[in-house]
């Protein structure tokens, strides 16, 4: 029965580290689950973003000192930052391998503080003293770096099974007595006996009381000598078990165990896991009340190491009698497929040969099969794939390689071999595919090795010209295109067109250009729109216009004409402004119109009294009138 | 007044007179030792003709320079260089076919057998990441002429702004187009034969395997004297920084 109850496990589960803090201390019970949830995600979520006030980094070695056929687990732990990108340096016999990452919120004293950690192993080439410089780690809210670490790497130990355990007083460690224990891990082989190589399928199930949480820290580490153990998937199977009476989660992994020393080998499997134990409160109103337990009760953290019992497996050697020539440590059980193409082939033509292997087995030491025989052959380096199809060690590895007669005589491409040593009947066995026939069509005519030289015809030279015969080690290569003859323009560069300055300029001109261009076109669109805007517009041209002519009338004491420009304007620009035809602007409308003490009343009954009576205005006046005309009128607007 | 004037005129004039001739001579030296180049490859003495070539390459480069110089290097045996110099020539020519069949000739020999490339691959390699950027740049410009310049007043409004789609539609292309060639700008031939692909960038450290001359690799960071690349199977190691040169000149790398 697959279930995904009571699991907060950080890679698996996907769910963000925060919201997994929070609801880590949330009790488990259905009915109150929800609602605990939303009342502690209610009243905790408007102070998360306080949590990331400072930022600090910690990375911290497991051990000082770790043998060589061991690894040693780095943790960089980042506070006070929602994301951590460690940049692990290069280090000269150490390789680093990422294991996992969780975020953790915690609320402490009513403050949160925000943490994610980032586990790695260490495996070293060699034995000695390491210092792992200041690695540098990128989060959300800046960069920070961690201290050097130094640390010892010994010779290897002999076989023996002791499962780290992770530091702190609160670490336990977990044995056999699976009965009576909230977590224990068992290690399933299919066979106890496997030869030197041999792929054994094994199954590792980690057990978890249901009524506890667990967090898992690591993937199942293999312990002991003489086995590997092949890469883990990511993410486990989920399923519930009943075990004496007891209801358990179980995480199961499918792999494979290959042995690679000979003799007998003791191992175990670890696992790094913090449980979530809950912790017992007594209610106010007396007893232990199972609904105030599953809202107020805390879960208290565990971190433990569960390891395997001890399993004692045997590496056994391949036997030496009836080894074929070229075995290649290819175990299990295989076919094998050819193919060539194309068949039909000029002299040199590179013809691909497809051999695919299937069956089961450890693909992994599977070579190329050979050629019974290279003679009148070149042969290219293979390429190959792996193809994985079915359970664990099926699947297919399909290797290509390029061959090119050397001998135009020859009829067949030669039989493949490929030697295997069977398990099961405990034989070696040799797969013997046919010979292809091939036909390779001969040259119509003997050509001398020669190179052609294109010549530039506007120059009147020949247009070809036979290569004088030299000595070379290696053969000229036929069906060249000939040379240029001309360099061309010798200023060309290897750059991209964005990354040159000329058109960086071009570029940022172009954008000017396009700016001034779109606030033209945006202020046209306003101007275009804005009825007011068009009429202040107008007024101001006008207004210019009548000035001018009333400042010529006034340079030549036009009295006449300076008093009529005086008349048009205040009927243009009242015009404009009552939105009427402006010669039918009379003195009447503005005495209707204007406030009776407007200086345009007097202006304009001037005009119409010079226009209809004859009356003129001395230069003084004139003046007097100008400058009060421009101030009213402009007054309008 | 006129005198001084004359003066001048006299002086920019002979000025323009012995730089002409400075360059003339520079063009005239470079094309006899590219005629002295070709003329020892069509001798067979691929060596020299790779010599001479190179030595060119100090001064400028072009699409035909890197096109004989690729050509010496496949007659003269030297898959890795001859591809690399191949690459580098389609970078500044991307339609050139001669540099095409040849690459594809020395690729076959070597047994560089490449995967058949999919449409968009085919689509994006039509043409080189400067003519996709010249293109972008182009179109660009016209859509923003077609909105805001009223250069076609009595167009309708919906020929303007089909025309603006149309550009629209150009530049999304063309700027696939140009990311998609600026993925492999930085890439690098390997050009020594029997290169070793290394787990970390040391030289004590362990061997992934061999990697053949003249396979293309993705560099992705370096260390000391080691670059981490991936090759085109999808391996990732790295290779020491002699064994394989960038096609062009990296510009973003750390």
């Amino acid at each position: 029965m697959k279930s995904r109850d009571n699991f907060s496990y950080n890679r698996i589960m996907k769910v963000p580290g925060f919201i997994k803090g929070l609801l880590r201390r949330v009790p488990v019970h259905r009915s109150s689950t929800a609602l605990g949830t939303v009342l502690f995600l209610l009243l905790t979520l408007p102070v998360v973003q306080s949590a990331y006030a400072e930022v600090e980094v910690t990375a911290s070695l497991n051990v000082s000192s770790f043998p060589l056929d061991r690894a040693a687990a780095l943790t960089i732990s980042v506070t006070g930052a929602r994301s951590s990108e460690p940049q692990m340096p290069e280090v000269e016999g150490l390789r680093f391998y990422q294991r996992g990452q969780s975020t953790q919120m915690n609320l402490i004293n009513g403050a949160y503080s925000a943490s994610v950690s980032t586990l790695f192993h260490v495996e070293a080439f060699r034995e000695g003293d390491f210092t792992i410089p200041a690695i540098k780690v990128v989060t959300g809210e800046g960069t920070v770096m961690t201290r050097p670490i130094t640390f010892t790497v010994t010779a290897p130990q002999a076989a023996t099974v002791q499962p780290q355990t992770s530091g702190g007083s609160s670490s336990a460690r977990l044995r056999s007595g699976e009965s009576d224990k909230v977590a224990f891990l068992r290690v399933l082989p299919v066979k106890e006996k496997s030869y030197n190589g041999e792929i054994v399928p094994v199954q590792i199930k980690v057990y978890f009381r249901d009524t506890i949480k667990a967090n898992l820290n690591s993937l199942p580490q293999l312990q002991g000598d003489g086995f590997v153990l092949q890469q883990l998937e990511r993410e486990p199977e989920q399923t519930r078990e009943l075990v004496n009476e007891s209801r358990y989660n179980v995480l199961s992994w499918q792999s494979a165990l290959s042995g690679i020393k000979e003799g007998v080998h003791q191992l175990s499997v670890d696992i790094a896991a913090t449980l979530l134990l809950p912790e017992q409160r007594t209610s106010p109103f007396g007893g232990h009340d199972p609904f105030f337990n599953n809202f107020f009760s805390s879960y208290s953290e565990k971190e433990v190491t569960i390891a395997s019992p001890p399993l004692s497996l045997t590496v056994l050697p391949l036997p030496l009698d009836g080894k074929p020539e070229g075995f290649s440590g290819a175990i299990g059980d295989f076919n094998l497929d050819v193919t060539a193409s194309p068949l039909t082939v000029n002299p040199g033509d590179p013809i691909t040969l497809t051999m695919t292997l299937s069956g089961q087995g450890n693909f992994d030491r599977v070579q190329v099969p050979k050629l019974a025989t290279e003679e009148g052959w070149k042969t290219y380096t293979p390429s190959s794939e792996l193809l994985k199809d079915g359970g664990l060690g099926h699947g297919k590895k399909i290797f290509e390689q390029a061959l090119v007669a050397k001998d135009q005589n020859l009829r067949q491409i030669p039989a493949i071999r490929f030697s295997y040593f069977d398990p099961l009947s405990t034989t070696y066995k040799t797969l013997i595919a046919d010979p292809v026939p091939l036909n390779i069509q001969g040259r119509e005519t003997e050509e001398v090795p020669s190179v052609a030289v294109k010549v530039d015809k506007d120059q009147g030279k020949e247009e070809m010209k036979p290569a004088e015969a030299v000595q070379e080690v290696v053969p000229p290569l036929n069906g060249l295109a000939p040379l240029q003859l001309t360099p061309g323009e010798l200023n060309q560069e290897l750059t991209p067109l964005f990354a040159r300055k000329w058109f960086q300029v071009l570029a940022g001109l172009l954008l000017l250009l396009l700016l001034v261009v779109l606030v033209l076109k945006l202020r046209a669109v306003r101007y275009a729109g804005n009825a007011r805007l068009q009429r202040e517009q107008a007024m101001k041209h006008l207004l210019l216009l009548r000035v001018q002519e009333i400042e010529q009338a006034l340079a030549v004491n036009d009295s006449r004409g300076f008093l009529a420009a005086c008349r048009r304007a205040i009927q243009e620009q009242l015009g404009l402004v009552w939105e009427m035809e402006a010669g039918a602007i009379t003195y009447a409308d503005l005495e209707k119109r204007l406030s009776t003490d407007s200086p345009l009343l007097p202006i304009f009954r001037a005009a119409d009294e010079s226009a209809y009576g004859g009356q003129e205005l001395n230069p003084q006046e004139m003046q007097g009138i100008v400058s009060e005309l421009k101030k009213e009128l402009e007054g309008l607007r | 007044m006129t005198d001084f004037l004359r003066k001048i005129v006299c002086g920019f004039c002979f000025f323009l007179l012995i730089a002409s001739q400075l360059l003339w001579a520079v063009e005239k030296d470079t094309q006899v030792q590219f005629q002295n180049a070709a003329a020892a490859y069509s001798r067979g003495d691929y060596q020299m003709a790779i010599q001479l070539f190179e030595s060119l390459t100090g001064g400028g480069v072009s699409a035909p320079l890197y096109y004989n110089l690729a050509n010496s290097y496949a007659q003269a045996g030297q898959s890795g260089r001859a591809i690399l110099n191949y690459e580098r020539a389609l970078r500044l020519a991307p339609g050139d076919s001669d540099s095409r069949g040849n690459l594809e000739l020395v690729r076959k020999n070597s047994g560089l057998f490449q995967e058949e490339q999919s449409f968009i691959q085919r689509f994006v390699s039509f043409i080189g990441l400067n003519q996709w950027l010249g293109l972008t740049a182009t179109a660009f410009v016209l859509f923003w002429v077609v909105l805001l310049v009223p250069i076609f007043p009595s167009y309708k409004r919906t020929t303007r702004y089909g025309l603006a789609a149309a550009c629209l539609v150009v530049i999304v292309v063309a700027t696939v187009g140009a990311a998609g060639q600026y993925q492999h700008w930085q890439d690098g031939v390997v050009v020594v034969s029997d290169a070793r692909l290394r787990v970390s960038p040391f030289e004590s450290a362990a061997s992934i395997g061999t990697i053949q001359e003249g396979r293309m690799v993705h560099p992705e960071r370096v260390h000391n004297n080691y670059v981490l690349v991936v090759d085109e199977a999808g391996r990732s190691g790295w290779l020491a920084a002699e064994a394989f040169e960038f096609i062009a000149t990296p510009s973003t790398f750390h």
